[in-house]
């Protein structure tokens, strides 16, 4: 069993305060938003649970137990098949099969999975050029959106929300203020816990 | 590669510097070793972050010694040195300029012809020696300088032009471990890395380029007023994306001590580059 302590990159006897505020910049950087689409994202999701399964040892520890257990909601689509062979890494079968779609029907779902395969193969101007254009065709599809506002985010500044190295010595104002911000997103999505 | 992977000083601490130029005096002194004296004055920033990245996947640290430094005989400085990782940077740092070199000879006028035309029989000679040390590297390498050629000739944007540089740097990175899934994550790290590396490069020499009528993948879509115009933003947003998704990579990886310096490298370093290549721009504007 690996130390929580060590995960979290803290001391044992750190206060409460500590552990959350190091829980919580840890979940920023490896939060689940930050890897959508990612071609590692299931190491992230590893990665994650080791710093929650830390987390709520070290507060159980503290505490007393204490449960959670967080949510994902599974998609569907007309591209299923193709959906299902990005998520598992298949992307030239995935590619293959996406150009053989016939230009008019070529919807806002194909351009979102032809984008996942440009990403997922580091060719992110066309990536961001197809979500761009899922996004136009279907303005209402929340995850369309969400990997549109990753890359116009990531393009404007050249980093992700809230990643910076540990250690807090890098803090400037403005950086406080954009944690400050994803601090606030990362309360809504895990439901609040850890934080507020 | 062209020197934009490095360190941003201002926020290296002290024992971080120490360490970074101890790697970087250990790579000169085994270039030396092994091919001459005149390697030595070849070494870049980008071949230093190699060193440090194979070291900081390792478990076994490496060793520290003094010798003394060639630029300033009286002063002694401390080396790095690994077996296994120095050795095999020094060989994949001279095969790698003996290509730059025989691709600038088909690139640039005879007047900048000329000293590599004078210096190549050397290069030549080192690349010989250094390929038997690392024959998988030398064949990645000339594989993107066979595919280079052909993008270029395909007048390619910058997503697949930047292919075959971020291609070699990807199977380049993913040798330096043993475990899947970080073989996994340095791969795509690499890859992203080759691409910053190129589109830095394309960006940088923009002018030169249009000037010269060579190939630029940004200047496909764009001439050099037009971007001007823009900023520059399809380039730097297509940097700023590829440096954020470095980023995102990099946190999954496994690293021992020498984290603290690559996490300057790439949170603060290559931004910096970039910024360095915009504020020429300006200046010479």
């Amino acid at each position: 069993m690996t130390d929580p302590y060590k995960v979290l990159g803290i001391s044992s006897s750190a206060s409460d305060e500590e552990v959350k505020k190091a829980y919580r910049d840890l979940a920023r950087k490896y939060h689940p938003d930050h890897y959508q689409n990612d071609p590692l994202s299931d190491l992230a999701e590893e990665k994650m649970k080791e710093i929650t399964a830390a987390y709520d040892q070290i507060m159980d520890m503290r505490r007393g137990s204490k449960a959670n257990s967080g949510n994902s909601s599974p998609g569907q689509s007309q591209f299923s098949d193709i959906r299902r062979m990005i998520n598992n890494n298949r992307i030239t079968e995935a590619e293959e099969l996406l150009d053989g779609v016939p230009q008019a029907s070529r919807d806002a779902e194909w351009y979102f999975l032809k984008g996942s395969v440009f990403y997922t193969r580091g060719w992110l101007d066309e990536a961001y050029r197809h979500f761009n254009q899922a996004v136009q065709m279907n303005p209402n599809n929340q995850e369309y959106r969400m990997a549109l506002q990753q890359m116009s985010w990531q393009r404007a500044h050249g980093t992700n929300p809230g990643s910076m190295p540990a250690g807090g010595m890098y803090c400037s104002p403005c950086n406080f203020c954009t944690s400050m911000v994803c601090a606030d997103c990362c309360c809504q999505c895990m439901g609040g816990r850890g934080c507020c | 590669m062209f020197g934009y992977i490095r360190p941003f000083q201002p926020e290296l601490r002290i024992k971080e510097y120490e360490a970074y130029k101890s790697v970087y005096c250990g790579l000169c002194k085994e270039l030396g070793r092994q091919y001459g004296i005149f390697a030595r004055f070849t070494l870049s920033y980008d071949f230093t972050f190699l060193a440090i990245l194979s070291m900081a996947v390792q478990k076994d640290p490496p060793e520290f010694g003094k010798i003394r430094c060639l630029i300033n005989p009286l002063k002694k400085c401390s080396a790095c040195h690994k077996d296994g990782i120095t050795d095999r940077i020094a060989a994949q740092a001279m095969i790698t300029l003996y290509y730059k070199c025989q691709d600038q000879l088909s690139d640039e006028n005879f007047a900048l012809r000329l000293p590599v035309r004078v210096a190549l029989p050397f290069f030549r000679h080192c690349w010989r020696k250094a390929r038997q040390k690392d024959e998988e590297y030398d064949r990645s390498v000339s594989d993107m300088v066979q595919a280079q050629q052909f993008v270029e000739s395909q007048k390619a944007g910058p997503d697949p032009a930047a292919e075959p540089t971020a291609r070699y740097l990807s199977l380049t990175c993913e040798a330096l471990s043993n475990d899947p899934s970080q073989k996994r994550v340095l791969s795509r790290f690499g890859y992203l890395l080759g691409r910053y590396v190129y589109l830095s490069d394309a960006l940088d020499d923009l002018e030169k380029d249009e000037k010269k009528n060579r190939f630029n993948p940004f200047l496909q879509s764009h001439s050099v007023c037009e971007l001007k115009s823009l900023s520059y933003s399809p380039a730097v947003e297509s940097l700023y994306s590829t440096i954020a998704e470095l980023e995102k990579a990099f946190a999954l990886l496994k690293l021992n001590d020498w984290q603290p310096i690559l996490e300057n490298i790439i949170y603060f370093g290559l931004k910096q580059s970039l910024q360095n290549i915009l504020h020429k721009k300006e200046k010479n504007a």
